[in-house]
């Protein structure tokens, strides 16, 4: 089974368990969650499953590829199920299987991880799944997002797809990953991975970046005060990527560090707040249309 | 003949640390449950593994005894008519409680004379019980964290997915959140059915371990010892084990499998203690040693096996070796910059808001650290200095950024590679400790100032920045940083008055502008003393009571004057000494403690007596009181005992006349202080002396 067959079997396998197959989103983001499908998503006030693969950038997790299974872009597999069906874990390993992993050969677990992301305002609980030593997958059951309980509880599942290709084809480097039948993950990634590295660690500007940040932050500002939402919401992703790479450059201090996840944060929650807030309008107008014309 | 319970509690993986404790919580409830009852059994046991809890209770009664209760029904005056004959309101309360009016009865009680009546109450049988009573156990349980999975409302560690109940043969129906109970139970993940159907509460036993779950908590533990001591005698090197880890293990797993992995000699290199966080922490793998020295063979263990390891084996090996090529690289990383080069950068890291940067943090353990040192005699101060000075750079380093609990470890062996002496090395190593109650105490002059500096600064910073300590509120981990003083200072006898100290350096804290006195981290010390002196030197309360009460900054001292205690407690002299000391101190209790009397003001022989025999005690026990020589002291006090006694034979120390009564008190408050250079005497519990708490006198 080689990568890009992974990706096609997980794309089967969830579509069948009657997900609408979402497409990666066009910002920079650091996790499948930052999707609007998986943020809004869940806010939603009705039933809801996506499931999608989400290149994530990590820019402090880049090694220059001299790492077997860091980097700092890489491609997750993203499935939010609204809500959480009572059989999640056993859909979760039937998954696996479709793609190939025979399951008694290998070592899966369940260990506890409780999820957190402050930028997002959202929290839940779970596990990493754990294949043969190395995690996998995130598996949570959402409780907050923006800041809201949640009132029907998703549950969110994240497949690190490289871990599970490396496992599959038995093989200790993700450079080595067979992505087609003629050529590898390092052949068409490794040279992005260096650079990037460099970009990150090296070569970014601190001082354009704080700018950014700042810009970015005043636009998502700007436009929610217009209720456009997902438009806010784009530059709230922009600010998170940015902090990413400020962080990755250390040119934020570990006082100023809450400060910046705490202004992102907030933005989240605006978001968050306009979104819920539209959909009970949307609520509203569905049921007088209703009774005029019912 | 009584009838077999079984109840499992079928969950997503449960935390390994929260198992154990809601298998405890169920036991409780469910004695408790049952008691409320009325219902009896022969035995009750809990098992439980990541995705089970499960109670077995054996012989239990099938139904309850049925009882006799008594009822109060309405007044006597409501309940009959002038001519005694029942009322409405008393045929009304018959109905209601089932019983004939012949069989009321009257009884006086506080409220007035009152009917009451004899209820027969039929006890019901357990399996109509179990529905109302397994519930409420589930209910009882009290995790540490909890979550919603779906809108029943219901809050657990994880989702609770299956309830499995028979009584005997027969199926217990209950019902919990949208869950209903079943007659199945479900197998280990690989080596079970996922679905078994189960005929009784015996059967559920066979099935569960026929397919694949060791349900005992202890059997995997013994299994996990089993399977490394095979290991160990294969490789010739021994695991290294820790209680935690063990149980982190087996409390993850329902069918603890080991599987012997091997990473290349290359990362040897390392420091053992950096191989061995990375082993542990991240993939919960033992690592082995030979002769102290690291070796490449470590024990995972997988959930189950059905003899096919190669993949698990080779997926353990690989992430071992891009952990260990992580540690590497943040090693390497950390090599680049000296720790002397880090501390400066500790001005920009916040310590707590109010105390400043790590940076100022620093600065005043060193004067702590120079204190202590020089009034310790400890010499090597450019050391210290310099010990202390570099402690905290680690905490800038990628390693220390990983493992968190390698704090003070990794500065240790960064300053030893970069060639700092070895004084300076060890003591950074071990400042932290001891943190947990296990740890040992810091063993080099600079750990043992260093820590000390370290602690001290926390807790008085903490305390006059107005931190409060209550229950389970500790939010700096004041009473860890406490007892950590005080276990250094006893286990190392360090002739150190340590509420000097703090008043000596409470200027370093001026720029907090405080209204907290150092009275108050004072008494936290003392009560953690009180504490330490309890449970770890296991000395009699009367005893810790009569030393603590003295209030003395020099916890070693108290020690000793606790063994002098122990030692004399037994013998006659000195408990007739406590007696005579008692009645000093209830006489000047609540006196103002003035002191200041005029011997010449001393009317009776046995004043002057008292006098005589306090100054020849007094020159002799300030002179013992310095080399601490507590069972000498003692016996001088003892002399003191029949002049008292004799004392207050003849003296009235109530005079009427107001100066003379001052003048009585005066002195025998002078006598309750030289008591205490040993302690609250009358706090020692002895034969026709209660001792009474509120005696306590501060000073």
């Amino acid at each position: 089974m080689n990568f890009q067959e992974l990706l096609l079997g997980l794309q089967v396998f969830w579509q069948k368990q009657g997900c609408v197959l979402e497409q990666p989103y066009d910002i920079e983001v650091g996790a499948g969650t930052f999707h609007p499908a998986t943020f809004f998503g869940v806010l939603r006030n009705s039933p809801w499953k996506a499931a999608y693969v989400e290149p994530s950038r990590r820019p402090t997790d880049g090694r220059y590829g001299d790492n077997p299974i860091r980097m700092q872009i890489f491609y997750q597999y993203q499935v939010i199920l609204k809500p959480a069906p009572d059989n999640v874990q056993d859909l979760y390993l039937q998954s696996l299987e479709s793609v190939g992993a025979k399951l008694s050969h290998h070592d899966v677990r369940f260990e506890k991880d409780d999820w957190k992301s402050p930028t997002l305002g959202a929290s839940g609980l779970g596990w990493q799944v754990v294949l043969d030593g190395i995690e996998i997958s995130q598996f949570t059951y959402f409780q907050q997002m923006g800041g809201f309980e949640l009132p029907q509880i998703p549950c969110e599942l994240t497949y690190g797809t490289e871990r599970i290709a490396m496992a599959l084809q038995n093989v200790s480097r993700v450079w080595d990953l067979k992505w087609n039948d003629e050529l590898t993950y390092g052949e068409i990634k490794l040279q992005q991975e260096r650079e990037g590295c460099t970009h990150n660690f090296e070569k970014s500007d601190a001082q354009t970046l704080f700018q950014l940040f700042d810009i970015h932050e005043a636009e998502s500002k700007r436009l929610l005060s217009e209720r456009l939402i997902f438009p806010s919401y784009e530059h709230l992703l922009k600010c998170s990527h940015t902090f990413n790479l400020l962080d990755a450059r250390r040119a934020i201090s570990t006082t100023e560090r809450e400060r910046y996840i705490y202004r992102i944060q907030t933005l989240a929650r605006g978001c968050a707040k306009a979104f819920v807030k539209s959909q009970k309008e949307a609520e509203k107008t569905t049921a007088e249309g209703a009774e005029v014309t019912g | 003949m009584g009838q077999d319970l079984l109840f499992e509690i079928g969950v997503e993986e449960i935390p390994p640390r929260e198992s154990p404790m809601l298998a405890r919580q169920l036991s409780a409830a469910a004695e408790d449950q049952f008691r409320a009852a009325r219902l009896g059994y022969s035995g009750l046991e809990v098992y439980y593994t990541p995705r089970r809890l499960v109670l077995s209770i054996g012989n239990l009664d099938e139904g309850q005894k049925d009882i006799t209760q008594e009822v109060k029904g309405p007044s006597k005056k409501i309940a009959f008519d002038a001519d005694g004959k029942p009322t409405k309101a008393a045929l009304g309360f018959c109905k209601g409680q089932a019983v004939e009016a012949e069989s009321l009865y009257v009884k006086e009680i506080p409220e007035g004379e009152y009917v009451f009546a004899k209820k027969k109450v039929t006890g019901r049988l357990t399996s109509g019980l179990l529905p109302d009573i397994l519930p409420k156990l589930i209910e009882g349980l009290a995790p540490s964290e909890t979550m919603r999975w779906d809108d029943s409302g219901i809050r657990f560690i994880r989702p609770i997915r299956w309830l499995l109940c028979y009584l005997d043969d027969q199926p217990v129906e209950i019902e919990f959140g949208r869950l209903k109970s079943g007659k199945s139970t479900r197998g280990h993940r690989l080596l079970g059915e996922p679905q078994i159907e189960i005929k009784d509460a015996h059967d559920y036993f066979k099935k569960i371990k026929s397919n694949g779950v060791v349900l005992e908590p202890d059997k995997r533990r013994a299994n996990i010892k089993e399977a490394l001591r095979k290991v160990t005698g294969e490789i010739k090197a021994q695991p290294n084990l820790s209680p935690e880890l063990l149980a982190e293990i087996a409390d993850n797993l329902e069918n603890p499998s080991p599987i012997l992995g091997k990473f290349p000699d290359e990362f040897l290199k390392l420091p053992r203690e950096i191989l061995e966080t990375t082993l542990i922490e991240h993939q919960k793998f033992i690592p082995f040693v030979v002769n102290e020295n690291p070796s490449p063979y470590f024990v995972g263990f997988r959930d189950g096996t059905v003899g096919s390891d190669e993949l698990v084996n080779s997926g353990y090996e690989r992430v071992v070796g891009a952990r260990l090529t992580d540690s590497q690289f943040f090693f390497n990383e950390d090599r680049r910059t000296t720790l002397s080069e880090r501390a400066k950068m500790l001005k920009s890291v916040v310590y707590q808001e109010r105390l400043g940067t790590i940076s100022d943090k620093v600065e005043r353990m060193r004067k702590f650290a120079s204190e202590i040192g020089s009034r310790l005699n400890y010499g090597r101060a450019e050391e210290i200095d310099r010990t202390v000075s570099l402690c905290k750079g680690d905490l800038l380093t990628t390693m220390v950024g990983e493992f968190p609990e390698l704090q003070g470890i990794v500065g240790g062996i960064y300053a030893k590679l970069e060639g700092e002496p070895e004084l300076v090395s060890k003591g950074i190593y071990e400042h932290y400790l001891p943190d947990k109650a296990d740890d040992p105490v810091p063993q080099t002059l600079a750990g043992i100032a260093t820590s000390l500096a370290d602690k001290l600064d926390t807790l008085v910073g903490s305390l006059l920045q107005g931190a409060e300590v209550t229950g389970s509120r500790d939010p700096f981990g004041l009473r860890r940083k406490a007892n950590g003083i005080i276990r250094i200072s006893l286990e190392h006898r360090l002739n150190l008055d340590f509420f000097q100290l703090i008043d000596d350096l409470k200027g370093l804290y001026s720029f907090l502008a405080s209204k907290a006195e150092t009275q108050k981290i004072k008494d936290f010390l003392i009560e953690r003393l009180y504490q330490e002196l309890r449970t770890d030197y296991e000395i009699a309360y009367d005893i810790v009571d009569a030393v603590t009460a003295a209030r003395d900054g020099n916890f070693n001292r108290v020690l000793f004057r606790a063994r002098a205690l122990e030692k004399i407690r037994e013998e006659a002299d000195f408990q007739s000494l406590v007696i005579a000391f008692s009645r000093v101190c209830n006489i000047t209790r609540g006196q103002p403690s003035a002191g200041s009397f005029d011997p010449q003001l001393f009317e009776d022989e046995a004043e002057r007596g008292l006098w005589r025999a306090y100054l020849k005690a007094e020159g002799q026990i300030g002179q013992l009181a310095h080399a601490a020589q507590y069972e000498k002291i003692i016996q001088h006090l003892i002399e003191l005992r029949e002049p008292i006694d004799h004392y207050f034979d003849k003296v009235l120390v109530m005079a009427n006349d107001r100066d003379v009564r001052q003048n009585r008190l005066g002195f025998l408050t002078k006598i309750v202080e030289l008591f205490f250079t040993v302690g609250d005497l009358s706090k020692i519990v002895v034969e026709g002396n209660q001792a009474d708490p509120s005696t306590t006198q501060k000073n």
